[in-house]
C-alpha cells in the first residue's frame, strides 16, 4: 500500500518509554493543559531518542521540542550527548555548558525552541521514578513501610541494582494503593502530589517551551 | 567515497519567486522537497541556467518551459516569439516605476564561474517599437556575465520551429563568444513522460555500447526479466514536429513474444525509467535534473531505482538532483544512501517570513527519520 507517511505535530516531545509519555500525559491533564497540544513520542530508549533529535529539529512547521531523558548516572554526559546533536543540527541554539535547575529552554534560529529536562530534577543522577517519588506525599503512613520492605530484602537476593532502589521504593507504595496502579494513573488519581517542587518546576517548565 | 561535485553548495539571488536561498549541502544525489509552488522547481532551473553558462538556448527553453515567451506577428507578417525576461526577475514589475531590477546571480561557491543576469536598457530597438506585439514588454536586453565573459542578449523574435531552436540574424541570438566558459553537461527531466524525441535522442548516443545494457536493466524494474532488447524504429525526416505516430519511437522484444512492443504500451513507468536511464547516461561528468521522480512510479519499485541512480551517477561521475512529494520516494532514499559510500543528501525548502531557506538532512538525519518515521517533506 502507498505509504502516505507521518503525521506531523508543531509541538512535540521526545521521551525514552511507556511510562515517561504516561506521566507527563496524566501529569499535563491532571494541571488542566491539554490545550497545549503537545505529541509526546516515544522513542524506546535514549540511544534513538538520541538519534532522531536532528530530524525531530527539522520537521517543517516545528515551533518547539522538548527533550525528556532519564540522567541516570552521569548528568554531565547525558547533556553533552544531547546538546551534541542540537549543535549537528545546525539550528543555532546556544547550549550552556551544564544543564539548570528547572530545566532548560533554547531557542534557536528562526525562533524554535528546545527544551531539555533531565529526570528527576537537572541536578541529580537518577531517572523517572526518583521524581515520581518526590511526588509521593510527605505525610504518607504507608511510604516508610514500603520503603522498610523493600530495605529488608537481602542484598544477595535483589535483583534489581542499587541505584534503582528509589525505583523500587515507588512500585512497593503503588502496590498499596486503593487499586494499584502505574505511576501515571497515580497521578491522574490524586495519590500523587502535583504541587511537589519537582512537579511544579517540570510543570514551569513544559509552560514556558510551548508558550 | 564521493568525488568532487560539480555542486557542493548553491546560492540564487533574485530569481524568479526566489529573493535570495543558500543551499550549502548537495550530495552525489539530493532529495528536494517542499510544498508546492515553494519553487523547487525554480531551483532547478537556476541549476539549468548556470549549468548552460547563461547559454541563450537554455534561457529561451526556461521561459519556453512556463509558456512566458509572447507571440505575434512581426513587421513582414511572420509568425515569431518574443522571449519575456522580465519573468525571470524577482519582484520587479516595470509597470511600477522600477527602472531595473535586481541582478540575478547564481553561484555555486566563492570565485567560481558566477552567472550574473541585468536587464540593461534596448539599444537596438530603440526605433523599432514595431517589431513588438506587447506594449507592456519592456525594451530590456538581457546582459549576461559569466566569471570575467560578458554578452547581451537583445530583445527581439525568435523563431521556435525547431527544437535545434533556429535563430533569425533579426534577433541577434548570438552564439556565445570563444571565450565563454564551458558548459556543465546537463539534462533534465520533467514531471510528465519524456519526449520521443529526447529519448531517441539519447538512444542514438549510446546505441551497441555497454550502456545499452544498463538501460535494459533498468528497464526490466518496472517490466519484468523477459524483456530482451530494445531498438528505436520510425521517420526521422519530419523533425521535431513530424506526426508521432510515424516518428522515432522505441519498440522492445520480449522473450515471451515473437513481436515487438511498442514502448509506449509498457505504461508510464516503463517510459519514465528509460528516460531516467537514458539521461544518466547521457551526463556523464555532469548533472541529473529529475523533477517530481516519483511519478509512474510503482513504490516498490523505488528501492532498486535509487540503487540503480547510485551505482549509476558514481560510476558516470553524475550529480542528481531529484525533486519528491512521495513518503515512499523518501525512505527508500534514505535507506539505499545509507547502504552506499555515496553520499546523499536531502533538501527541504521552506518558507521564512520573508524569503526561501534551505533546511540540510545529511545520511543520519535521513536515516533516523526513515527509521522511526519523521516528516522531513
Amino acid at each position: 500500500m502507498i505509504d502516505m507517511g507521518p503525521t506531523t505535530n508543531t509541538r512535540a516531545l521526545l521521551v525514552e518509554g511507556l511510562d515517561d509519555r504516561k506521566v507527563v500525559e496524566n501529569l499535563l491533564d491532571k494541571c488542566n493543559l491539554c490545550h497545549l497540544d503537545i505529541k509526546v513520542e516515544v522513542k524506546g530508549g535514549f540511544d534513538q531518542l538520541r538519534k532522531s533529535i536532528s530530524s525531530e529539529l527539522k520537521v517543517s512547521g516545528r515551533e518547539a521540542l522538548g527533550i525528556l531523558v532519564d540522567a541516570n548516572d552521569d548528568l554531565c554526559a547525558r547533556w553533552q550527548s544531547i546538546t551534541d546533536q542540537l549543535d549537528r543540527a545546525g539550528a543555532g541554539f546556544h547550549a550552556p555548558p551544564k544543564p539548570s535547575y528547572g530545566g532548560a529552554v533554547l531557542t534557536g534560529s528562526r525562533g524554535i525552541r528546545v527544551g531539555v529536562w533531565l529526570m528527576p530534577d537537572n541536578r541529580s543522577s537518577g531517572e523517572l521514578e526518583d521524581f515520581v517519588f518526590k511526588m509521593i506525599p510527605q505525610s504518607d503512613p504507608i511510604l516508610p513501610q514500603s520503603m522498610k520492605y523493600i530495605d529488608g530484602i537481602d542484598a544477595g537476593d535483589r535483583k534489581f541494582n542499587n541505584n534503582k532502589i528509589t525505583g523500587a521504593y515507588v512500585h512497593a507504595w503503588l502496590a498499596t494503593l486503593e487499586s494499584p496502579r502505574q505511576m501515571g494513573t497515580a497521578i491522574l488519581s490524586g495519590d500523587l502530589n502535583i504541587n511537589a517542587e519537582e512537579a511544579v518546576l517540570f510543570v514551569d517548565w513544559i509552560k514556558e517551551l510551548y508558550k | 567515497m564521493t568525488s568532487r561535485l560539480q555542486f557542493p553548495a548553491l546560492s540564487i539571488k533574485g530569481f524568479r519567486g526566489i529573493r535570495s536561498l543558500e543551499i550549502s549541502d548537495f550530495g552525489r544525489v539530493t532529495l528536494l522537497t517542499g510544498k508546492n509552488s515553494i519553487g523547487k522547481t525554480t531551483v532547478l532551473e537556476a541549476i539549468r541556467l548556470f549549468a548552460s553558462r547563461g547559454d541563450n538556448r537554455s534561457i529561451i527553453s526556461l521561459l519556453e518551459d512556463r509558456e512566458e515567451l509572447l507571440s505575434g506577428t512581426d513587421e513582414d507578417g511572420n509568425m515569431v516569439s518574443y522571449p519575456n525576461f522580465v519573468s525571470l526577475f524577482h519582484n520587479y514589475n516595470p509597470g511600477n516605476g522600477q527602472d531595473v531590477p535586481s541582478p540575478i546571480e547564481i553561484a555555486v561557491a566563492e570565485g567560481s564561474n558566477r552567472l550574473t543576469l541585468n536587464l540593461i536598457d534596448s539599444k537596438e530597438h530603440e526605433d523599432k517599437e514595431t517589431a513588438f506585439i506587447d506594449d507592456d514588454l519592456p525594451l530590456k536586453d538581457l546582459h549576461v556575465t559569466v566569471g570575467k565573459s560578458r554578452r547581451t542578449l537583445p530583445v527581439g523574435p525568435i523563431d521556435l520551429r525547431f527544437q535545434g531552436r533556429f535563430y533569425p540574424n533579426r534577433g541577434g541570438l548570438a552564439r556565445s563568444p570563444d571565450n565563454w566558459p564551458d558548459p556543465i553537461a546537463i539534462q533534465s527531466l520533467g514531471p510528465g513522460l519524456p519526449n520521443n524525441y529526447e529519448v531517441t535522442k539519447f538512444w542514438d548516443n549510446i546505441a551497441l555500447t555497454d550502456a545499452e545494457d544498463f538501460v535494459v536493466n533498468a528497464l526490466r524494474l518496472v517490466v519484468g526479466e523477459k524483456l530482451e532488447r530494445l531498438a528505436v524504429i520510425g521517420d526521422a525526416s519530419g523533425g521535431y514536429r513530424s506526426l508521432r505516430r510515424w516518428g522515432r519511437r522505441f519498440v522492445a522484444k520480449f522473450s515471451a513474444s515473437s513481436d515487438p512492443i511498442p514502448l509506449k504500451r509498457l505504461g508510464d513507468g516503463a517510459q519514465r525509467l528509460l528516460g531516467i536511464a537514458l539521461a544518466l547516461e547521457n551526463c556523464r561528468n555532469g548533472i541529473l535534473l529529475i523533477d517530481e521522480i516519483e511519478n509512474g512510479i510503482h513504490y516498490s519499485v523505488m528501492p532498486k531505482l535509487w540503487e540503480m541512480i547510485f551505482k549509476s551517477a558514481r560510476e558516470g561521475n553524475v550529480q542528481v538532483i531529484a525533486a519528491t512529494h512521495s513518503w515512499d520516494c523518501v525512505a527508500s532514499f534514505a535507506f539505499k544512501s545509507n547502504e552506499t559510500d555515496e553520499v546523499g543528501a536531502l533538501v527541504r525548502l521552506e518558507s521564512g517570513e520573508d524569503d526561501l531557506f534551505a533546511v540540510h538532512y545529511d545520511e543520519d538525519d535521513l536515516k533516523a527519520a526513515a527509521e522511526q518515521r519523521i516528516e522531513v517533506r
